[in-house]
Formats: C-alpha cells, structure tokens, sequence
C-alpha cells in the first residue's frame, strides 16, 4: 500500500496563499473555510547590543491542510462513520453518510474537516484523490509558485527530506502520526527553535 | 467562539439528559426497594411521564447542532463505532425502554414482575448511557475536555440533578418517611461536595491547557478569568442551592417552593457548568 504525503518546505514558503485559492477555486469551495490553509508563524523582539538595540523579528508561513494521518483522530470520533482512512492512504469523508455533528472538527488539531452550510455536512481535503489516480498531483501542489509544496509516497519523501514532522504552531505529531515532511525555516528549526506565535488565528 | 451559537443544543441536551437518567435511576431505586408505599408512582404516571417527556426533549434538542437532524438515527446504528455513537444508542435505548415501561404500567397494574424486568432495564441502559456520555467528550487533541474532572462531571449532574428534581416530586405529591428523606439529602450533600472538588480540579486543567496551548489565543488571560466568573456563580448556585432543597425537603411546614426554588438553582449551577464546558475549549493544535 502507497501511503501518500506532502513535503512542506517552510523556509521556501512566502505566504501567498496560491496554493489556498487554487484549491477553493477548483473546489468552489465559495464562503466555506478553505481545505488548505497558509499559517503564519512569528516573533522577535528588541534585543541590546552594545550600546545599541538590534530588533531580531521574523515571520514564515507553513501551509497546511488534512495531513492523511495514521492514527486520524476523526476517524476515531466520527459517530456516523463517514471518515475512514482508506486502502490508499487517504482519509476520506463520506458526505453522504455525514450527519454534520462537527464532532471531527472539535477533535482535528489540523482544523482540516469544516462544515459547509450549503451542503449541512463536513468537508475536507482529500488529497485530491482523483487527480492523484489519475497521475496527476493534488491542485495545491500544481499551484504553487515557490515550489514549497510536494506530494508523493511518504515513504521516498522522507528519505529525501527527513522525518521532520514539527514546527510551531502544527501541534505535536504524536497526537495524530501525520504523513507530512517539514523542511524547517531556519527560525522554526534547530535545537532551540525561536519562540512564535500564530499571527493570523483569526484569518485561518 | 462560534462554538457557543451553533452548539446551544448540546448545552440543552448534556444539561437535561444525564439529569434524567440520574433522576430515572434514584426513583428506580426508591421503587425497587419499596422504600414508601407509593414508591411506584416516581417512576410511573405524572412523574415519570414528566421524566419521559424532558428526556424526549433533550434527546431532540441534540439532533438540533447536527447538519442533518433527519439522518440522526445513523448515528444510532454505529453501536462501537465511537464513543459518541455508543451514547447516541444508550440514549435510544434508554428513552425506549422508559416509554415502553410508562405505556405497560399505566396497563399491566398487577404485572410487577415484568414492570420491575423493565424498570431494571431501563435503569442499566440509563446507567450506560451516563458512562458513554461521560466519556464521549474524551479527545486526546482537547486537552480541556480530555481529563477526568470533566467526564466525573456528567455522573456528578446525574446524582446532584436527578435526586433534586426528585426531591421536588416528592415534596411536592408523596408522603414519604423522613429516614428516606435524609438517606436523599445525605447523597445529595455527598455529591455536592463532590461536584465542588471536581470543579476545583476542572480549574486546574483549564489553566494548564490556557498556559500550554492558549498563547495562541486572542486573549488567553480573559478566558481563563471568564472561566473564574462563571465557576463562582456555579459554586455559589450549586451550594445555596442544595442547602435550599435540603432544608425544603427535612423540614416539615417549609414552604414546599423552598425546595423548588433550591432544585431551580442547582439547575441553574448545572446549566453553567455545561456553558463553561463549551466555552473552555482549547485544542493542542490550530484554533477553531
């Protein structure tokens, strides 16, 4: 069985949200929440140096959608059994067997599953499943500019990019067994990596 | 949060329901151990129709938050499949069996074998149906609601709800003993002591998780002192109340409105409780 995954490349990422609107568009996803989206991660202060102040202040994005987890939490939580993790890898919801109880929302650490009001059920991102049983890479993928994203056999990813799955602000990768591989920016990366916050909770 | 406008009805339904069962299992226990002689009459007629109908409602209210309140029952046939799907049964099942059992006693007068088979069935699916509702909320990414505190909580609003809003029938329309009484306001003052640890340890969790995961918050500070607010009007409804209810119910040629207005505000401090609940919730990962 091929379990696919992303490569994230956080220190290529310039947080321009292609990746986001292409998905929406070829979704017409509409005013629903987006399956992907582009976290902004920053920090800094003023520091002293000598006489003087240096301000040593960053920001990098990390863009972020269902991550096909191996333990996925919302498989474990859904009541009506419309999320399963399929032979492929992919963790897919059925929209059809969804009660819409958000259950699966409450319980993501990802925020990947979302209700839409126009259908009263929960979306998320598949992965594009089609187009990837078609050779094809997911839209997000294709999109992206600064080649920052990159799909594949977790497996060949992670021997070409390491097993990095954490950087602030994803939360700890022991909670869920994402397959995603994180080439760090070199703030969010190292042995003490620079303490972030999330700048745009209220846009994500 | 939006959590609050969209899941009302879970506040509604988590509020009402382990009430009902807590109420259902406290007059199955008076009639089984033939405590009073009209010992039946809490579990059938008035009081259990009343008991039956709250429970219709809290059940109706929770299909209320879903996308599709008609396709609710699929929920129901996934027995196993999740924590909130084994609730959603145990609800079903329990509000059956309760129907069920009104229906045959207001009919079978002198078949107390079955009605007790029933009414000791009913009680084991009320019984199941507090433990997988206490657990349902269990999430390993929440780490707000993921801790025992909360779960105790459920079984808590079961004893402390359901012996009040029995109380309060029996104050109201039995004549009971005054030893039984006391057994009920004895439990009662047990479990209010009990709610009243669990809250303080529910403190504790919440400023944990709003010390580990709520930097990433807007204002973390103004949840946790929300939290605070609310906690103190819980602990004061829940406590006044209580005492209320007690006195009420002990004390002969009390006005019986004591014990309803003391039930009211130990209702009133569960209903908070469950808001807190709602409004308490962090997630290890990106906000909602």
């Amino acid at each position: 069985m091929t379990q696919y995954g992303f490569h994230i490349d956080t220190s290529r990422c310039t947080g321009c949200k292609t990746c986001e609107m292409a998905c929406r568009d070829a979704y017409e996803l509409g005013e629903a929440p987006s399956f992907r989206r582009v976290c902004e991660a920053s920090g800094g202060s003023w520091v002293p140096a000598g006489d003087a102040w240096w301000q040593n202040v960053f920001a990098y994005y990390v863009s972020i959608g269902c991550n096909h987890c191996d333990d996925p939490v919302c498989q474990r939580i859904c009541p009506s059994g419309a999320m399963r993790k399929q032979p492929d890898g992919f963790v897919i919801l059925d929209s059809k067997r969804c009660i819409g109880c958000g259950s699966c929302a409450f319980a993501c650490p990802y925020k990947a599953p979302s209700f839409s009001k126009k259908l009263n059920v929960m979306r998320k991102c598949d992965g594009c499943r089609a187009r990837v049983m078609n050779g094809k890479e997911p839209i997000c993928v294709e999109a992206c500019p600064m080649r920052a994203l990159e799909f594949g056999d977790i497996e060949e990813l992670r021997k070409q990019y390491g097993n990095a799955r954490d950087i602030a602000p994803l939360p700890d990768s022991s909670y869920t067994q994402p397959n995603i591989v994180i080439t760090a920016h070199r703030h969010g990366s190292g042995v003490e990596p620079s303490v972030s916050v999330l700048s745009n909770f209220k846009e994500i | 949060m939006a959590t609050l406008k969209s899941e009302w009805p879970l506040l509604v339904f988590t509020t009402l329901s382990p009430l009902c069962g807590g109420a259902w299992i406290v007059a199955s226990v008076l009639t089984l151990s033939n405590s009073f002689s009209e010992a039946r009459g809490l579990t059938s007629g008035v009081a259990g129709l009343l008991l039956c109908l709250l429970l219709f409602f809290s059940l109706a209210c929770s299909t209320l938050h879903l996308g599709k309140p008609t396709k609710a029952l699929r929920a129901f046939m996934r027995l196993g499949n999740s924590t909130v799907s084994n609730e959603v049964f145990m609800g079903t099942l329990f509000a059956a069996c309760l129907a069920v059992y009104l229906i045959l006693a207001s009919h079978l007068n002198e078949s107390l074998l079955v009605l007790n088979i029933l009414l000791i069935f009913a009680t084991l699916f009320a019984t199941l149906f507090i433990l997988f509702q206490s657990l349902a909320y269990r999430m390993q990414t929440v780490p707000t609601w993921n801790s025992a505190a909360f779960s105790l909580e459920f079984v808590l609003i079961a004893l402390l709800g359901g012996i009040c809003f029995e109380g309060i029938f029996i104050e109201v329309a039995f004549d009971v003993p005054f030893e039984v009484k006391l057994v009920l306001v004895v439990v009662e003052a047990l479990s209010c002591i009990g709610m009243l640890v669990v809250i303080h340890a529910q403190t504790t969790v919440i400023m944990r998780a709003v010390i580990n995961y709520g930097k990433r918050r807007s204002d973390p500070k103004a949840s946790l002192t929300t939290w605070y607010r609310l906690g103190t009007i819980r602990v004061v409804a829940l406590v006044s109340g209580s005492i209320l209810w007690s006195l009420g119910l002990l004390i002969p040629n009390l006005n019986t409105f004591l014990t309803i207005g003391g039930g009211a505000l130990v209702f009133i401090g569960i209903a908070i409780g469950r808001y807190s609940f709602y409004r308490s919730y962090i997630n290890v990962g990106l906000p909602q």
